[in-house]
């Protein structure tokens, strides 16, 4: 089931009537705090189960799985049972599982590739939809039940915290700490935050299906048969790709955060403006956030971070990207991406340590400053080349015409014109916020409406119906479930 | 309660301002005259006379229909017509701007070299080959055409039940929806757009099975048939255009593939092709392939017939280049004749 589906609609309005039930004064005095809050996350774990299980029932099956290895792992390690034992019970066979279905067949190509044997051994194996997802979340919550962040919580609570629908197929990765305490809350459904959350929803259907989906019909074209077309429309077609990935995935997160928000759960912004970024440490700061502070959590410290000297550093960031690009696919394209991006960051920390030993008070000018962005803008399209295509050669075919000025099918796509112009006016805005509130950094912010307005509520059907007349219809999958 | 009356009022209120904004939005992006049944036969539906058209959601063109619901712009207009164009929306020239439709190019030609013909389109949406053949008949006695009848396609490969609902009679009209509340929804753009939107959004699945459930037969007893009711149905139609002294002339316009480098995709033709081919030369029906014409064009300018800034490359509706192609393709062949 995906958000922008009529199905969803239903789940949604069914499951919101339910706890609303909860909202009655009788029910409240009636039933004790924890009887609510049971109740509560069993109606929100029926309904991520169906949520999931509309793709492909068996899944669920897989999900409970990894959900009751994080649970019993967790409880052991609580109640420091065999910690050594649950702690890697807890982390290795999450691990198998997302590396059986997810990395199986990389892993057997790779070494009949490399090793030429003849009898291939591939087998068929679906992809479980958003696996990398909750496979990281249960391991979070294991990790963090051991370091002591988190405490042991029911098979419910851990079973809701791995499905919560929202962010169950394509994230924001939720860690354990953030949510686990959110889960003792029992306000009742609070209208601040149905009006909150539908309008962060509805500025991510926007993002989705206005630029993102419109901006596919160009880019897969493009991507399909790069040769065919002139430079100019490669390069706006990679531009084109750059604004479609953020659109789709950030427009997928403020779904999540959006319909979170409306039963009173909180998710950390995942995406903050990344394509101001004046280097790639900072992008990296402000694209999919999520996944960033998890990899830095749980992978780039327990390597041991900074802390075991400059060439170690090197390595683990190297690592740590390399197994990040990893993550998003079974694909050398993705390894390479993460590689690019690792010493990208790798090299941005040499020049950090020079800048700072040679001139320590010297302020960057606003050229400057708009020259890095930029730069940083270009050395990421580069690498969503390798990140989008379908294969090494495809890469380099699109990057010689990218750079080797040449004719061919010429397209200047309108919807990337009107997304550019849309995403700098965006920008524009977040900048002048920023400044008149007197913040070092740019952040995004959502632009919420006071819906018992008539000014925001006409604003608001307008964004609406806006959706309806641009929307592009057909199908489209959010890009992020294959990972 | 009486708070959330009041909310509810303002939400009213709101939802009409936005309604209102909205409209007001279509009149530039999606502006469409409502269709009605043709009375004559010609067409099986008519558009609103005199009525303006945008339609952003595939390029941005503006059209104006005439007097008579067809889009012709050409100024000189004669009293007779020489050239009776029929079609689809290719021929109605729907997203390209009236000046840049095919028939419009071809009057255009046809001044500016000195011969005193004039070309006139009943191109509609929705009217593909066999719709057309079936309003041959109509069309030839409404528009008394002196010298040719065009008929634009964009496939010719149909199945065999179709031709022959085509040969016995039984070929359905298309529905005009000019009644009810249907018509009364349809002059709301931003309905008409809305409905659209939200029934590809929900049938999209569906849609997409169906195309996917597609079937191509090739059976030796299947190609025999289709033979013959293709053959059927060409000699019908050459016969009633002779019958006014007229040529038939069938511009068959194929969307153009590329592959990986840049180079058109030919493909060997198919049985079907060949079929309608063969049928065309044995019946005195003048047949022409654009796809040399087309091919001819993407060799020099690296430009594609179909598709528009704002759409699939080469996919979709004839954009102002192949227009432009089909016009001169058109002139060719009348001078030659």
């Amino acid at each position: 089931m995906v958000f922008t589906s009529v199905p969803f609609l239903v789940l949604f309005i069914t499951i919101y009537l339910l706890i609303l039930i909860f909202n009655i004064k009788w029910i409240r005095e009636k039933f004790s705090e924890k009887t609510q809050l049971t109740l509560k996350h069993t109606i929100l774990l029926i309904a991520s189960y169906i949520f999931y299980g509309w793709w492909d029932y068996r899944f669920c099956f897989l999900m409970f799985l990894l959900t009751f290895v994080a649970w019993l792992s967790a409880k052991n390690i609580y109640e420091k049972k065999h910690i050594k034992l649950f702690t890697v019970i807890g982390v290795v066979f999450p691990l198998m599982i997302l590396g059986f279905f997810k990395y199986f067949n990389f892993f057997v190509d790779s070494f009949i590739v490399a090793f030429g044997v003849e009898t291939s051994t591939v087998l068929n194996i679906i992809l479980p939809v958003g696996i990398s997802f909750y496979t990281f979340q249960s391991m979070s919550y294991t990790i963090d039940v051991l370091r002591g962040s988190v405490a042991s919580h029911s098979l419910l609570d851990v079973s809701l915290y791995v499905s919560f629908f929202p962010q169950l197929v394509a994230g924001p990765i939720v860690k354990a700490n953030d949510f686990m305490p959110q889960l003792k809350n029992n306000e009742p459904l609070k209208l601040s935050n149905l009006s909150e959350g539908l309008q962060i929803f509805v500025f991510g259907v926007f993002k989705k299906m206005v630029i993102s989906d419109n901006l596919s019909v160009f880019v897969d074209d493009v991507f399909d048969k790069p040769l065919a077309f002139s430079s100019i429309t490669v390069i706006l077609a990679i531009i084109s790709y750059s604004i479609q990935i953020y659109c789709d995935f950030s427009g997928y997160s403020d779904m999540a955060v959006g319909v979170a928000k409306c039963f009173g759960y909180n998710f950390q912004k995942n995406f903050d403006l990344p394509y101001i970024s004046k280097n790639v440490t900072e992008f990296w700061k402000r694209w999919h956030i999520s996944l960033s502070s998890w990899l830095q959590e749980y992978l780039y410290i327990p390597l041991g971070g900074n802390r075991k000297g400059t060439v170690r550093r090197y390595i683990n960031l190297l690592l740590t990207m390399v197994l990040g690009g990893l993550w998003h696919g079974a694909n050398y394209t993705f390894v390479f991406w993460g590689l690019l991006h690792g010493l990208a960051l790798c090299i941005h920390k040499v020049y950090l340590k020079l800048r700072k030993s040679s001139n320590k008070n010297k302020k960057t000018n606003v050229i400057v400053s708009i020259a890095s962005v930029i730069s940083t803008y270009v050395f990421v399209c580069i690498c969503w080349v390798f990140f989008r295509a379908e294969n090494f050669s495809k890469a380099i075919d699109f990057l010689s015409k990218m750079f080797i000025w040449s004719d061919g099918i010429t397209q200047i796509f309108s919807w990337t014109i009107f997304s550019i112009v849309v995403l700098i006016i965006a920008t524009f805005v977040a900048v002048i916020k920023s400044k008149k509130a007197g913040e070092k950094t740019v952040s995004g912010f959502y632009p919420l409406l006071d819906l018992s307005k008539v000014s925001g509520l006409v604003l608001f059907f307008v964004e609406i119906v806006f959706i309806v007349m641009l929307a592009y219809t057909n199908s489209n999958p959010f890009i992020y479930f294959q990972f | 309660m009486k708070k959330i009356f009041i909310w509810l009022m303002k939400a009213f209120v709101s939802g009409l301002v936005a309604l209102g904004i909205a409209t007001g939005f279509c009149f530039f992006y999606y502006n469409f005259p409502s269709v009605y049944v043709n009375e004559t036969g010609a067409t099986d539906y008519v558009v609103d006379a005199n009525h303006i058209s945008i339609r952003g959601t595939e390029g941005f063109a503006y059209t104006k229909t005439d007097e008579y619901g067809f889009v012709n712009t050409f100024p000189d207009k004669k009293d007779s017509i020489d050239v009776l164009v029929m079609g689809s929306s290719h021929t109605q020239g729907l997203n390209v701007d009236a000046d840049e439709n095919f028939t419009y190019v071809l009057n255009k030609k046809l001044k500016e070299n000195g011969y005193d013909k004039f070309a006139y389109s009943i191109g509609s949406s929705g009217h593909n080959l066999i719709v057309c053949l079936r309003n041959l008949e109509n069309a030839i006695k409404v528009y008394q055409p002196e010298e040719y009848v065009v008929v634009e396609a964009s496939a010719i490969d149909f199945d065999v039940n179709v031709w022959e609902q085509l040969n016995n009679g039984t070929h359905e009209k298309l529905t005009a929806y000019d009644s009810g509340v249907m018509l009364y929804l349809k002059k709301f753009d931003f309905v008409r757009l809305a409905i659209s939107q939200v029934y590809n959004f929900v049938f999209k699945d569906s849609q997409e099975s169906v195309t996917t459930e597609e079937q191509t037969e090739t059976s030796e007893k299947y190609l025999e048939k289709n033979r013959q009711l293709v053959e059927t149905a060409i000699r019908n139609a050459s016969t009633i255009a002779e019958k006014n002294n007229c040529k038939l002339v069938i511009i068959y316009s194929p969307q153009i593939e590329v592959d990986y480098y840049g180079d058109i995709v030919k493909e060997a033709p198919s049985f079907g092709y060949e079929i309608f081919r063969d049928a065309c030369e044995k019946y005195n029906v003048e047949f022409v392939d654009m796809f040399d014409t087309y091919e001819k064009m993407y060799e020099e300018s690296n430009r594609l017939p179909n598709g528009f800034s704002n759409s699939a490359i080469g996919k979709g509706h004839i954009n102002k280049y192949g227009h432009n192609c089909i016009g001169n393709k058109l002139y060719d062949t009348i001078v030659e004749e």
